[in-house]
C-alpha cells in the first residue's frame, strides 16, 4: 500500500475485455476496422506524438487506409485518434475531434475505460452501419478460443494452425 | 509532511477521547462500595474483573471500530490500480486488434504523411 506504483499494473483484466468487446462488436455492426493502443510511446519529444502514431497505424499493414488507429497515452496524457484515408469520409476530423474531447474529459477524471469506451462509441456512431468485416486475424486469444470452437475435437490446435481456419470459415 | 502530521494528531485526539468517555463512563462502576452498606433493593452481582471491563469496554468497541473502518477503506484499497493522471504509467503498451507482430510492423513501417485525419488530444 506504501508507495508502490499502483498503475504499473496497467489496464485492469476487465477493461481489456470490455475493449476488446467493444472492437469486436464495431467490426460486426459497423464494419469498421479500430485499434486501440493503450501504452506510452517510446519517443524523445512529446511534438512527435502525432508522427509516432502516424507511424503505427501503417504499422498495421494494409489494414491502414480502412483502418482508425486510437492511440491513448495515460503517461505521457497525449490522445490521437488517426484514420486511414479510406475511412476519412466515414470517420471526419470533426468527429475525431469530439471523440477527443470527450476521451480527454474523461482521461482527466481517472476514467480510462469510460473514456476509451466513449470515444470508440462516437466513432462507431460516425461511421454508420456496414456489412461485418470478417473477424480478426491478429488477436491471438480469439484465434485460440474459435479455433476451438470451429473443431472442439482438435486438442489445442497450435496457433499457426488455427489461423488457416480461422480465414476459412470467417468468409462465410 | 504537515498532513500527515495533522492526521496524527487527530488520530491520537480521537483515541484520547474514546478512551477518556469509556473510563469516564464507566467510573462510577470502579467506586468503593458505599460505607452505608448496599442499598435496600440492590443486588450487586459479583462484579467485573479489570480484564473483563478492559475487554468490555476498550477491546471490543475497538474491534467493531476497526471492522467498521476496514469495510469503509478495503473497497478503495482493493481498487487501488485505479489511474490517476499525476502518478504516471509505467505499464508496456497494449495494442487491442493491431498487427500480428507490433514490434516488426513497426521498425518496417512507412509513415507516409498528407493522406491520413483524426484528431489529437491532451490532458
Amino acid at each position: 500500500m506504501a508507495t508502490g506504483s499502483a498503475s504499473a499494473a496497467g489496464l485492469p483484466h476487465k477493461a481489456q475485455e470490455r475493449i476488446e468487446h467493444d472492437l469486436q462488436k464495431i467490426r460486426t455492426e459497423n464494419g469498421l476496422d479500430v485499434s486501440v493502443l493503450v501504452g506510452d510511446l517510446d519517443l524523445e519529444d512529446l511534438s512527435h506524438f502525432r508522427g509516432g502514431a502516424e507511424r503505427l497505424h501503417a504499422a498495421l499493414g494494409p489494414r491502414s487506409p480502412e483502418a482508425v488507429l486510437l492511440v491513448v497515452a495515460p503517461g505521457q496524457r497525449r490522445v490521437e485518434v488517426v484514420t486511414g484515408a479510406a475511412v476519412r469520409r466515414r470517420v471526419p476530423d470533426r468527429v475525431c475531434a469530439l471523440a477527443v474531447l470527450s476521451m480527454t474529459t474523461a482521461f482527466t477524471g481517472g476514467d480510462l475505460l469510460g473514456g476509451i469506451t466513449e470515444g470508440l462509441r462516437q466513432i462507431a456512431d460516425s461511421a454508420g452501419r456496414r456489412d461485418a468485416l470478417t473477424p480478426a486475424e491478429t488477436k491471438h486469444d480469439e484465434l485460440a478460443v474459435r479455433s476451438d470452437a470451429v473443431h472442439g475435437s482438435a486438442a489445442a490446435p497450435a496457433a499457426g494452425a488455427g489461423h488457416d481456419e480461422v480465414q476459412s470459415t470467417g468468409s462465410h | 509532511m504537515s498532513s500527515r502530521r495533522r492526521a496524527a494528531c487527530r488520530t491520537s485526539a480521537l483515541l484520547m477521547s474514546a478512551c477518556l468517555t469509556v473510563l469516564l463512563t464507566a467510573g462510577p462502576a470502579l467506586a468503593f462500595d458505599d460505607e452505608l452498606g448496599p442499598r435496600e433493593g440492590a443486588e450487586p452481582g459479583p462484579g467485573l474483573s479489570p480484564v473483563a471491563t478492559i475487554v468490555l469496554f476498550v477491546l471490543i468497541p475497538a474491534v467493531i471500530l476497526l471492522g467498521t473502518a476496514a469495510l469503509v477503506w478495503l473497497p478503495g484499497m482493493i481498487k487501488a490500480e485505479r489511474y490517476r493522471p499525476q502518478k504516471g504509467w509505467s505499464a508496456a503498451p497494449v495494442w487491442f486488434a493491431g498487427p500480428p507482430d507490433p514490434v516488426a510492423a513497426v521498425e518496417t513501417a512507412q509513415a507516409r504523411t498528407g493522406d491520413r485525419g483524426g484528431a489529437s488530444g491532451n490532458w
